[in-house]
C-alpha cells in the first residue's frame, strides 16, 4: 500500500555526509537565551545535543516552558541559535529551508483562502500554478480524507479538519523533515487517536523524517522510534530513550505491557524533576 | 432557513418598536396638546416631507449635501488608504509620524470649518473638503491598526514556507488589516453626514443644513424634523453600502450574534 500523491519532482540528492555525521539534522552544543521585556536573561535551551538518522520519528515530550518550541523554531529556522549549532544535511540552518515542513500548534490556515488554496500556499509563494501542483493538494486532501472540503473555507471545518489541512500543507513541497509542534495539543482524545493512526500511515508510506512535540507521554511512545525527555530550567535533554516496539503499531499497541513500561520510565523521569522541584 | 426566520422575526420586531414608538409620539402630542413649535406630530412631519418633495423644493438642498457626502467621503477614504498604507509600509515614517496622527486626531475637526469656508468659499467645495478632513482620520488609523492586526502564528507560518515581504503583505497583513479597515469605512461613513451638515451650518448657500437654518429662522418645527429624515436616510443608506461590501470582502469574519448577558 503506497501513497499515491503525484510528487513535484524527484527529491534532490542527500548532500553528502560531512565530517563523518551522517545523519540528517544534526544539533551539537545548542544553547538559546531570551532576553525578556524586563531585561533578564531567560536560558531556553541549554547544551542541546541530538543526532536525527533520515526517516526517523522523533517524540519530544517535557513539561511546559522546557524549551520544546523553541528547540523547534530553530530547527525550523524561525530562530537563531545563540550559541552551538543546528544543522540540516551538513548545512547551518539560518532561515527557513524547502526541505523542511512545519506543523504549527494551531491550524494556522488562511481564513479567506479555501482549502485547497491553503494547502497550495507553499508552492505559489514560489509561483508554481501548475495543474501538477494542484492535483497533488487534492491528492493529499484525498489521503487525509478532505477530498470534498477542497473548496471549503477554514471556518466551516472543525478544529481536527483543519489540523489535518496544515499536516497537507506542510506536506506540499514533499519535505524531507517535518517539525510538528504540539499539532494535536487542542483536539479530543479520539479525534487525536485517529490523527494519530493517520500519521502513522502517512510516515510508513512516505518515510518522512518527523520531530514530533507532544505533552502526552502515551502518545510520544506510540508514535516515537526514540522518546527525546526535556526538564526545564534551563531547557535541556534529560534522555532519550528508544521504544523498541516493532511496527507497525496501532491503538492495540498501547495495551502492551513494554508499551506501559516505556510510558512509566519517561513518567518517572518527569516524576524525578517534579520531585526535586517540590523538594526545593 | 431558521437563521433567516429568526432574522426577519427580529426585523419584525424592530418594526413594531418603530411603530410603537411613532403611534405613542403622535398620541402624546394630541392628548397633551403640545404645541407643534416644540414638538410636531409625526402626522405634520410626514406632512411637510412630501410638499418638501411635491414643491420640489428639497432637491437642490439633497443635491448640494449628497454631493458634499459622497466626494467628500471617496476622497477621504481614498486619502486615507493610501497615506495609511504609505505610513504602515515605511517603519521609519510612521515612527515619525504616529504621534502626530494620534494628536491631529483628537482635534475637534468640526471647529475648523469656519476657516475651511473662508478658504474654500461658500459653494460646495468647502463641504467636500470637510467631509474629506472628518473621513480621512478614522480611515488612516483603522489602515495602521489594521495591518499591525496580523496574527503572530500565522506570520511565522508565512515565513516558515518561505514568503518573501512582499508575498507575506500581500496573502496576509492586507487581507488581515481588511477587517479592521472596514469598522475605520463605517466610522467614516457615519462622519461623511456629519461633516456636509457642519459645513452647511457654517455658512453656504444650499444644502440640507442650510435648509435646516433657515427653516428654523421661520420657525418651520415640522420642516425640520422632515430634513432630519432626509439626513438619515442618507447615514442609513451609505453606512449600508459601506456594510454590505465589507460583508462581501470579508466574508471569513463571523459576527457574533449572541447577547453579551445570557
Ligand atoms: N520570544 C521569547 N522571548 C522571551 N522568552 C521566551 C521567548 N520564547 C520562549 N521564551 C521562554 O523560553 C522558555 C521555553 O519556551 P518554549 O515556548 O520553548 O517552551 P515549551 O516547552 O514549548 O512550552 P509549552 O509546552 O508550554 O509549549 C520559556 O521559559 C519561555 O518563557
Ligand atoms: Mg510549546
Amino acid at each position: 500500500m503506497t501513497l499515491r500523491v503525484a510528487r513535484l519532482s524527484e527529491p534532490p540528492a542527500p548532500a553528502p555526509p560531512r565530517d563523518g555525521a551522517g545523519k540528517l539534522i544534526e544539533i551539537r552544543a545548542l544553547e538559546k537565551r531570551f532576553r525578556t521585556r524586563s531585561g533578564d536573561v531567560v536560558q531556553a535551551l541549554s547544551n542541546v545535543d541530538l543526532s536525527i538518522a533520515e526517516n526517523e520519528f522523533i517524540s519530544v515530550v517535557g513539561p511546559s516552558g522546557c524549551g520544546k518550541t523553541t528547540l523547534l523554531r530553530i530547527l525550523a529556522g524561525l530562530e537563531q541559535a545563540s550559541s552551538g549549532a543546528a544543522m540540516v544535511a551538513g548545512e547551518t540552518i539560518s532561515a527557513p529551508r524547502p526541505d523542511v515542513g512545519v506543523v504549527f500548534q494551531q491550524a494556522t490556515l488562511l481564513p479567506w483562502n479555501t482549502v485547497l488554496d491553503n494547502v497550495l500556499l507553499p508552492v505559489q509563494l514560489r509561483g508554481d500554478k501548475s495543474p501538477e501542483s494542484r492535483e497533488r493538494a487534492l491528492s493529499l486532501l484525498a489521503f487525509m480524507g478532505l477530498g470534498e472540503f477542497a473548496k471549503k473555507y477554514p471556518f466551516e471545518l472543525s478544529g481536527g479538519m483543519q489540523q489535518r489541512v496544515s499536516i497537507c500543507r506542510a506536506l506540499m513541497r514533499d519535505p524531507k523533515i517535518l517539525l510538528m509542534d504540539e499539532p494535536f495539543g487542542a483536539l479530543d482524545a479520539m479525534t487525536r487517536e485517529m490523527l494519530n493512526m493517520e500519521l502513522m500511515r502517512l510516515w510508513s508510506e512516505e518515510r518522512k523524517t518527523v520531530v514530533f512535540i507532544t505533552h502526552s507521554i502515551p502518545e510520544a511512545v506510540l508514535l516515537g522510534d526514540r522518546v527525546v525527555v526535556m526538564s526545564p530550567r534551563p531547557g535541556r535533554i534529560s534522555e532519550v530513550l528508544t521504544v523498541d516496539i516493532p511496527r507497525p503499531r496501532s491503538l492495540k499497541t498501547m495495551a502492551l505491557p513494554r508499551f506501559g513500561e516505556i510510558c512509566d520510565e519517561i513518567r518517572s523521569r518527569f516524576g524525578a524533576e517534579l520531585y526535586t522541584e517540590i523538594a526545593l | 432557513m431558521s437563521t433567516s426566520a429568526f432574522i426577519s422575526g427580529h426585523r419584525l420586531q424592530s418594526l413594531a418598536l418603530i411603530v410603537g414608538v411613532i403611534g405613542t409620539w403622535e398620541l402624546s402630542c394630541r392628548f397633551f396638546d403640545i404645541p407643534p413649535l416644540i414638538l410636531p406630530a409625526p402626522h405634520a412631519i410626514a406632512a411637510r416631507f412630501v410638499t418638501l418633495i411635491t414643491s420640489a423644493t428639497i432637491w437642490p438642498h439633497l443635491l448640494a449635501t449628497l454631493t458634499a457626502v459622497l466626494s467628500g467621503f471617496a476622497a477621504g477614504v481614498a486619502a486615507g488608504l493610501v497615506f495609511g498604507a504609505l505610513i504602515s509600509l515605511a517603519p521609519a515614517v510612521e515612527r515619525l509620524l504616529y504621534p502626530y496622527v494620534v494628536g491631529l486626531q483628537t482635534v475637534p475637526k468640526i471647529a475648523i470649518a469656519p476657516l475651511f469656508i473662508i478658504w474654500f468659499g461658500y459653494g460646495v467645495a468647502s463641504k467636500i473638503v470637510i467631509t474629506a478632513l472628518v473621513c480621512f482620520f478614522p480611515v488612516l488609523v483603522s489602515v495602521m491598526a489594521g495591518f499591525h492586526s496580523t496574527d503572530r502564528d500565522q506570520l511565522d507560518m508565512m515565513k516558515a514556507f518561505g514568503a518573501t515581504p512582499w508575498q507575506t503583505l500581500l496573502r496576509l497583513r492586507l487581507p488581515s488589516a481588511l477587517v479592521i479597515i472596514f469598522s475605520g469605512l463605517e466610522i467614516a461613513a457615519v462622519m461623511a453626514v456629519i461633516g456636509a451638515i457642519v459645513g452647511e451650518f457654517v455658512g453656504a448657500q444650499q444644502g440640507l443644513g442650510y435648509l435646516i437654518t433657515a427653516l428654523n429662522f421661520s420657525l418651520d418645527v415640522p420642516g425640520v424634523f422632515a430634513v432630519l429624515i432626509f439626513l438619515s436616510l442618507i447615514g442609513i443608506v451609505l453606512h449600508g453600502l459601506v456594510r454590505a461590501c465589507s460583508r462581501r470582502f470579508v466574508f471569513w469574519i463571523r459576527r457574533e450574534q449572541n447577547p453579551l448577558v445570557p
